[in-house]
């Protein structure tokens, strides 16, 4: 199940610790964690305890983060709101961990059907004080357990919270995978708060009363933003072309609309699909490239639009949305059809 | 200065408190238990929101800085992982009362072996003196201008009997740290002991941790500026009203270090 | 002929450090510290002390050491400059 694979995946990687508070659709991933705490086949994973809520949650993330050591915890919409304190101390404090966002329905309580209706909270600002995590967007299994690696590595390069955005039906559903982690990760943490041992003492902190020191510090991360631009990936699915349409699409709304693409260029309509890998930063070289040989983009998630107002912000064009709110799964017929 | 200071405490470091206020003197006896035990090279202190967040930069040591009530989350996870470091925080008694009681109660409950100095001045301080859980029946503050009734807001928060509950905890204990005012006919004195009884609770929970056990110290102080009183009247305060609403005690004291 | 007096113990003091709060003065019983009358660099009066007292000289008690809560007060030793024996 898609859960176990994130689990095996996140504690062959380098997984030191895990916090968690069980929320559906995303228990499972801490399930199949704590069953592979107590077999102790891998030496470097210290800790796994259940906190009492997310806020305990993503303030132990910050405690293992602030010493140093790769954690992380998987939750859903629900939690992530909570967790949006702890994600802005961690982005001005420069902490590291992963979070794993599962998204359910929503807002409110909603429902445990799959949608991806949190794209704009993780997209515009995860926190006060204009947040920008790192966030991946897999699309299958295989890359879901591939990007909990390179979450990790991610995070510790560049000391920021990563957010893996992914969906209850890929936790829950089963597939072939065949991966392993090419390296375990171990990062260099001399800046950790792990006591001063006869050196200079370390310090995690995100306030600084003085105006001139807080534009200072946030300088500093709007440059590292500007570094972070770089790994900006993207997949181009049958779409290097002149298109008639072109499909914009995360996570399994991206597989069917590879299928309706597939089947519109069986009956001669040249479609393509554009799939952000790396949802912040997003790949705007090649959006623009792609887009401005399009005479029509298509936006197919499962909300009411809210990727596709980022890509009318990025290219300044009007993007259609095929929407499926309350868990709906989209359709390849009714993708298919959207290309008119 | 040719004088040899505590090694925990910065040469030049300057306090940020108000005159009068005891949160200086805590830092002190902090940096003097360090020293004394030989573990300032391994302390990693958080700090809170509120008054103690100004404590980075008088003590010389690792530094954590946790949002407001979360410290002992944060404090609970470092010492998971490093588990020969010594862990502690100051927080104040808005932060580990009101916000953040259920980091405070869970943690307590799990008992993993950290230290937590709890400031009560019975107000939120750094805001400007609203009423905090542990404000007692009748105090004027700025959210109370005519006095706390207990009829809506219930009756000030204890929390050595709150803690108590929990059987993992190792050292439990109330000390009041505002020196007493002694009146005598022409002039006014101050004691010392409440000084030297909060110093050997602050040794003796950094000995508790040592030892394995969780420990949690109250110290009753002032707000003189925020309780809009001059620095006499609110050490006399502490000493008229305060104490009768939470007398110093030593509510547990698993591995009996007050007696050594 | 004068001879100078000295004290057994003398105080120490980082002017920096004091805020002019007063509670060392009314600590301690022989009234040897005052309020100067230069204020330091953070605009606070601070404290003197002076080895004759009101009251008698300083006996090294450290009551003005253990309440002051700056960490002004650095350290109260044994003055060297005393005639021991004299």
């Amino acid at each position: 199940m898609g859960a176990k694979a994130i689990a095996e995946a996140a504690v062959s990687s380098g997984l030191e610790a895990y916090f968690g508070y069980p929320i559906t659709p995303s228990s499972e991933i801490m399930e199949n964690i704590s069953v592979l705490y107590g077999e102790r086949k891998y030496p470097w994973f210290k800790v796994f305890l259940q906190s009492a809520s997310e806020i305990e949650s993503v303030n132990m993330l910050f405690g293992a983060g602030a010493a140093g050591y790769v954690s992380m915890t998987a939750t859903s919409g629900l939690g992530l709101s909570l967790m949006a304190e702890g994600i802005s101390y961690a982005y001005a404090s420069e902490v590291p961990f992963l979070i794993i966002d599962v998204n359910r329905g929503g807002p409110g309580l909603g429902n445990v059907a799959p949608e991806q209706s949190d794209v704009s909270f993780v997209l515009n600002s995860l926190g006060h004080g204009g947040v920008k995590p790192i966030v991946l967007a897999p699309h299958t299994v295989q890359e879901s357990m591939e990007h909990v690696h390179k979450g990790f590595e991610l995070a510790f390069t560049y000391r920021i919270p990563v957010i893996l955005l992914t969906d209850a039906l890929i936790v829950h559903m089963y597939d072939t995978v065949e991966w392993e982690p090419p390296y375990i990760v171990k990062p260099n943490v001399d800046w950790a708060a792990r006591g001063r041992n006869y050196g200079q003492r370390h310090i995690i902190n995100s306030i600084y009363l003085d105006p001139p020191e807080l534009k200072a510090n946030k300088e500093r991360l709007l440059q590292k933003q500007k570094e972070i631009e770089k790994i900006a990936e993207s997949e181009c699915f049958m779409c290097n072309d002149y298109l008639d349409v072109l499909y914009i699409a995360i996570g399994i709304s991206a597989r069917i609309s590879k299928e309706a693409v597939l089947k519109l260029r069986e009956n001669g309509i040249k479609a393509g699909l554009f799939r952000p890998i790396t949802l912040s930063p997003l790949d705007k070289d090649n959006l623009l490239k792609y887009s401005s040989r399009a005479e029509k983009m298509v936006s197919v998630e499962m909300n009411e639009g809210q990727l596709a107002q980022e890509i009318m912000r990025i290219t300044r064009r009007d993007v259609d949305v095929l929407p499926y709110l309350g868990g709906y799964i989209p359709d390849v017929e009714e993708v298919a059809e959207a290309w008119k | 200065m040719e004088v040899k200071q505590f090694s925990s405490i910065y040469e030049n470091g300057i306090t940020t408190y108000c005159p009068g206020c005891e949160h200086g003197l805590l830092l002190k006896f902090i940096g003097m238990a360090l020293d004394e035990l030989g573990i300032t090279e391994k302390a990693i202190m958080v700090g809170s929101v509120g008054c103690s967040t100004l404590a980075y930069k008088f003590l010389n040591v690792d530094y954590v800085q946790a949002p407001h009530g979360r410290a002992p989350a944060i404090m609970s996870a470092i010492k998971l992982l490093e588990k020969d470091k010594v862990v502690f925080g100051i927080q104040g008694d808005g932060d580990a009362l009101s916000i953040g009681i259920a980091e405070l109660i869970h943690a307590a409950n799990r008992g993993i072996p950290i230290t937590v100095f709890m400031y009560n001045n019975m107000v939120f301080g750094m805001t400007g003196g609203q009423m905090a859980p542990t404000t007692p029946e009748g105090m004027k503050t700025m959210t109370t201008p005519f006095g706390r009734d207990i009829k809506q807001m219930g009756p000030p928060l204890d929390a050595c009997k709150i803690l108590s509950a929990f059987p993992q905890i190792s050292y439990l204990k109330r000390v009041v740290i505002t020196p007493k005012p002694i009146f005598t006919k022409d002039r006014v004195m101050y004691s010392s002991k409440e000084a030297m009884d909060s110093y050997k609770a602050v040794l003796n929970a950094f000995k508790t941790q040592l030892m394995g056990g969780f420990s949690f110290v109250e110290f009753i102080g002032t707000c003189n500026v925020n309780w809009k009183m001059t620095i006499l009247d609110s050490k006399k305060y502490v000493h008229d009203v305060g104490v009768k609403v939470y007398p110093p005690a030593l509510c547990r004291d698993a591995f009996g270090v007050d007696k050594r | 002929m004068y001879q100078v007096v000295h004290s057994k113990w003398e105080v120490i003091i980082n002017k920096e450090r004091c805020k002019g709060c007063e509670i060392c003065i009314n600590a301690c019983p022989q009234q040897n510290l005052s309020l100067s009358e230069n204020v330091n660099s953070q605009g606070y009066h601070y404290v003197e002390f002076s080895e004759m007292g009101k009251k008698g000289e300083c006996t090294g008690c450290k009551i003005c050491w253990w309440v002051c809560p700056e960490y002004a007060i650095l350290k109260v030793r044994k003055n060297e400059k005393a005639d021991y024996g004299s």
